[in-house]
């Protein structure tokens, strides 16, 4: 190699190291400017479909991070939370700095209500794996949907047994014993119907409805009504409907049973006329760090950037089955009226 | 010398009477009240029924093609009407077994119309839940470990269990306007019908009961109107048993719908209006039509009626009722409250103050819920009393055209149920030019219009405590109306405002209708922390933030029957 090109790549290294410091100096300055200007506004409120117990803790570990931010939350079902949210918008008034959903259908239908997420807008957003149906949102967690059940009444041998998959629903051996998580509440749910419907056909459809499932209101309440006895399971259940009360001693049961692994992606976006527009940036870029991995990782859900390799995590099935959200109302009466459910 | 009242009261005048005080009060109160109930009720229907000016007819044959419109204004019908029936029989038995008989419950008679003070309908279904959840309900767990098996279960999510706690809430209305009619009423009448040998059943038949028609009537009237406004008990318990009634089907089609159905929503409550203004007229009808027999004059020292045999099952249904309506529900919120999950089994050794904790050291809206309820129910029930105050002195002092419209005008929301309130309040100020959505702003003035006529009614009642003579005596020594007022009529009066403050008070801390539709994140109050931690459904946290809810009303109704006992014993 001559001296010349030596030289050259040498300077050549020596630009590039220099590009990569001014883009982190500037990327500390940009993060210096939103902190601080996240720190003028001072609080934020989020709407949010996760379980209490989860967004307590998000809640505190992002207010530890950043003590200047007040967070206040309000949580509601996708649905609601998505009427609510529409409705304030049309009377011109504006609450919501981030919307966190079971349901990405808000974002699919009215992008313009949300802020174009880009790496300048939130950096962590390079990092994540699956990816958003549009650039106005960003899936913060996956949750599979899974059975949780009652360890009392079913014994874990039994259900393994006899709950291999998602198709033994239909096993008369389940009549009455199930309740099964209101549709209406969210499009993942409906979409959960939908992709069981077509893995395993009409003839299941009916032998699930013949097993006579309750439906109750949430997910969080039919965990509770299954720890308290009043079914043997409740489907589709995520981890966390049932974290608080698994660590009171609750007698629940976790179950993932073979078959397509569906999932809720949680759906993050920011308002366009959010009230604390840094302060929600900030929190969504957090959501997305390492920190929020962590917390993620201990409630259980899955991350949607790379998992921290330092303490164990579920992982991402290989059998994800995302939700599909832009469901039409032709689709979900007629889902509904296959199940013997009220359209 | 005796003065006429009216007369009396008008010899201080000096200024004109539009600029004088209380009528200055009295118009801007009627102004105001007329404008926010008017206003908002008629903004709402004309945007539906004709936006722009022009007539449009589709919104309205969308809602009749609707599938689910006649099961819901069936079920709505079924379960209203059944439990006014069974709520107005039961309230016009206890009234009259209290007020006629020797199986008087003494002081806790006073007990039974202030049940609902103590328990909201929220808390109250809330309870029967815990109580009579399939399998899991604290009675199912009773009687599965009494027979062994699990075939004798109470099922509180089917149109029985909606029925009965229904019935159980509507029971107080029905007792306070006929027990108040039967107190009225001359007991000669039906003591002469007993010597004459009519029996006690035919007494009662051609007596008592035509006399109290028009009473009978009115707590109908009231009943409808409160089991069509009141949110609570079928959000808690028609929405697990799939039955779709009136109030949660207006709820769901605007916050849980998406995207939400205003105008079905709105149809739906001028539906509800119309049907409530039926039966308004209809009562009204049966009042006037001369086939009632009024009795006037009070009954004074008759000896109560002897049941013989039956004063003891009467008295022993009547311990019955407070243990359903009171006892056991509380005793469910308490147990489901320190519980760490849960669980028909009772075990002592679990129980923990956990959910306490998170209810007023942890969970951010519980805390502030009750924080804002406080401060609004605070505000909101000392300005509907003193609207109330202001407009009762008015009406029965100076009465006149004007002292008529202001009485109809301060009791007219108690005829158009809650929801249609916080409805037309959620469509007119929610946006321009208002923008009072999601403030405590929106939920106060809701609050007041909402329920200010019981206020209005407890202010009336006091009034009739002092006597013409007494202001006659004040004016006859030169002393001007509103010194007469103050130094007369308001220490009278005081134990009578006392407890309509204490009403006002207590419904607008139990509020869940308005609560539903016009609360935000910034301004939770209790029904709307209720209906979150509900749809999160951690029944324990609810448990414990009910119970509370429950003491906090205990103490302030407590305080309210201290208050007036002490000043009636002075």
């Amino acid at each position: 190699m001559s001296p010349a090109s030596t030289l050259t790549k040498i300077w050549r290294t020596l630009f590039a190291c220099l590009g990569v410091c001014a883009a982190s100096i500037a990327h500390a300055q940009d993060q210096a400017a939103l902190e601080a200007a996240a720190k003028a506004e001072g609080r934020l409120t989020l709407y949010t479909s996760s379980v209490d117990a989860e967004t307590q803790d998000i809640v505190k570990s992002f207010e530890a991070r950043y003590p200047f931010i007040k967070v206040e939350w309000l949580r509601f079902p996708s649905t609601t939370l998505f009427t609510r949210f529409s409705g304030e918008t049309a009377a011109a008034t504006y609450h919501a700095d981030v919307l966190y959903s079971g349901s990405s259908q808000l974002y699919q239908l009215r992008p313009e209500l949300f802020v174009e997420l880009t790496p300048e807008v939130v950096p962590n957003i390079s990092k994540v794996i699956v990816p958003a149906k549009n650039t106005h949102y960003v899936v913060g967690e996956v949750l599979p949907h899974i059975v949780a059940y009652n360890t009392n009444t079913v014994s874990t041998k039994d259900i393994q047994e006899h709950l291999k998959s998602w198709k033994d629903l239909a096993d008369p051996r389940w009549r009455g014993k199930i309740a099964m998580v209101d549709p209406k509440i969210s499009t993942n749910m409906v979409s959960w119907l939908m992709l069981m419907r077509e893995t395993y056909g009409e003839d299941w459809v009916k032998g699930f409805a013949a097993n006579q499932f309750r439906v109750v209101t949430g997910g969080p309440s039919g965990a509770q009504q299954v720890a308290a006895g009043a079914f043997q399971m409740v489907v589709p259940s995520v981890i966390n409907h049932s974290t608080d009360i698994r660590a009171q001693g609750a007698p629940i049961g976790l179950l993932s049973p073979d078959g397509p692994t569906h999932g809720l992606e949680m759906a993050m976006g920011l308002p366009v006329k959010a009230p604390h527009p840094n302060a929600a940036r900030l929190y969504v870029n957090w959501k997305l760090g390492r920190d929020a991995a962590l917390l993620l990782c201990k409630i259980g859900g899955v991350p949607n950037v790379p998992a921290p390799t330092d303490v164990p995590c579920p992982t991402m099935s290989a059998r994800h089955v995302g939700s599909n959200d832009m469901i039409t109302p032709e689709q979900q009466k007629d889902v509904l009226s296959a199940y013997g459910l009220k359209p | 010398m005796t003065l006429h009242p009216e007369t009396a009261l008008r010899k201080p005048h000096r200024l004109p009477i539009l600029l004088q005080p209380l009528t200055l009060a009295t118009v801007l109160s009627f102004v105001a009240l007329a404008v926010l109930i008017i206003y908002p009720l008629g903004r709402m229907f004309l945007s539906t029924l004709v936006p722009g000016g022009v007539p449009n007819m589709a919104a309205l044959s969308s809602l009749l093609a609707q599938p689910w419109l006649l099961p819901v204004l069936g079920n709505t019908c079924l379960a209203v009407g059944m439990s006014t029936v069974f709520a107005v029989a039961i309230g016009a038995v206890f009234a009259w077994l209290n007020e006629r008989t020797d199986a008087n419950l003494g002081l806790f008679a006073t007990l039974l119309p202030i049940i609902p003070l103590l328990l909201p309908s929220v808390a109250l279904s809330i309870g029967w839940v815990f109580l009579a959840a399939p399998n899991v309900g604290l009675i199912n767990g009773v009687l599965s470990r009494l027979f062994g098996t699990d075939a004798a279960q109470l099922n509180i999510y089917g149109w029985v269990g909606l029925i009965w706690v229904y019935t159980i809430h509507g029971v107080p209305y029905a007792y306070l306007v006929v027990s108040s009619a039967i107190r009225n009423l001359d007991p000669a009448l039906e003591e002469a019908s007993l010597i004459s040998g009519a029996g006690l059943l035919r007494t009662l038949m051609r007596i008592s009961l035509p006399a109290i028609g028009p009473a009978l009537a009115g707590s109908c009237l009231l009943v409808v109107i409160s089991g069509l406004g009141t949110y609570s008990i079928p959000a808690i318990i028609a929405t697990t048993a799939e039955i779709d009634v009136l109030p949660t089907k207006i709820v769901h089609l605007l916050v849980k719908d998406y995207p939400p159905h205003l105008a079905d929503a709105q149809l739906l409550g001028l539906i509800m209006l119309l049907v409530v203004m039926g039966f308004w007229l209809l009562q009204r009808r049966l009042s006037t039509t001369g086939k009632f027999v009024s009795v006037g004059g009070r009954a004074a020292g008759s000896a109560p009626l002897p049941l013989g045999p039956w004063r003891r099952p009467a008295r022993t249904l009547m311990w019955l009722y407070i243990l359903v309506a009171s006892v056991l529900p509380i005793a469910a919120l308490l147990l489901v409250s320190v519980q760490p999950y849960w669980s028909p089994v009772i075990d002592p050794t679990r129980f923990t103050l956990l959910h306490f904790e998170q209810v007023l050291f942890v969970n951010r809206v519980t805390f502030a819920a009750f924080r804002n309820s406080l401060m609004l129910a605070g505000a909101g029930a000392t300005i509907a009393m003193t609207i109330a105050i202001l407009t009762a002195i008015y009406a029965a002092f100076r009465g006149g055209v004007l002292g008529r419209i202001v009485d109809v005008v301060i009791k007219s929301p108690a005829t158009i149920p809650n929801l249609v309130i916080s409805l037309a309040f959620l469509t007119t100020f929610s946006g321009a030019p208002f923008f009072l959505s999601g403030t405590l702003t929106i939920l106060l003035i809701a609050f007041i219009v909402m329920y200010i006529p019981p206020g209005s009614i407890a202010a009336a009642s006091a009034l009739t405590q002092v006597g013409a003579d007494l202001r006659e005596a004040s004016y006859i020594a030169g002393a001007g109306e509103g010194r007469t007022i103050r130094r007369i009529v308001l220490p009278i009066a005081l134990p009578g405002f006392a407890a309509g403050w204490t009403l006002v008070f207590v419904h607008m801390m139990g509020d869940l209708s308005a609560s539903a539709l016009l609360a935000g994140v910034q301004t939770p109050v209790i029904g709307f922390a209720i209906l979150t931690i509900w749809e999160t459904g951690s029944f324990g946290l609810l448990a414990a933030f009910s119970t509370i809810m429950c003491l906090l009303n205990a103490v302030v109704v407590g305080a309210m029957l201290w208050f007036v006992r002490s000043r009636s014993v002075r």
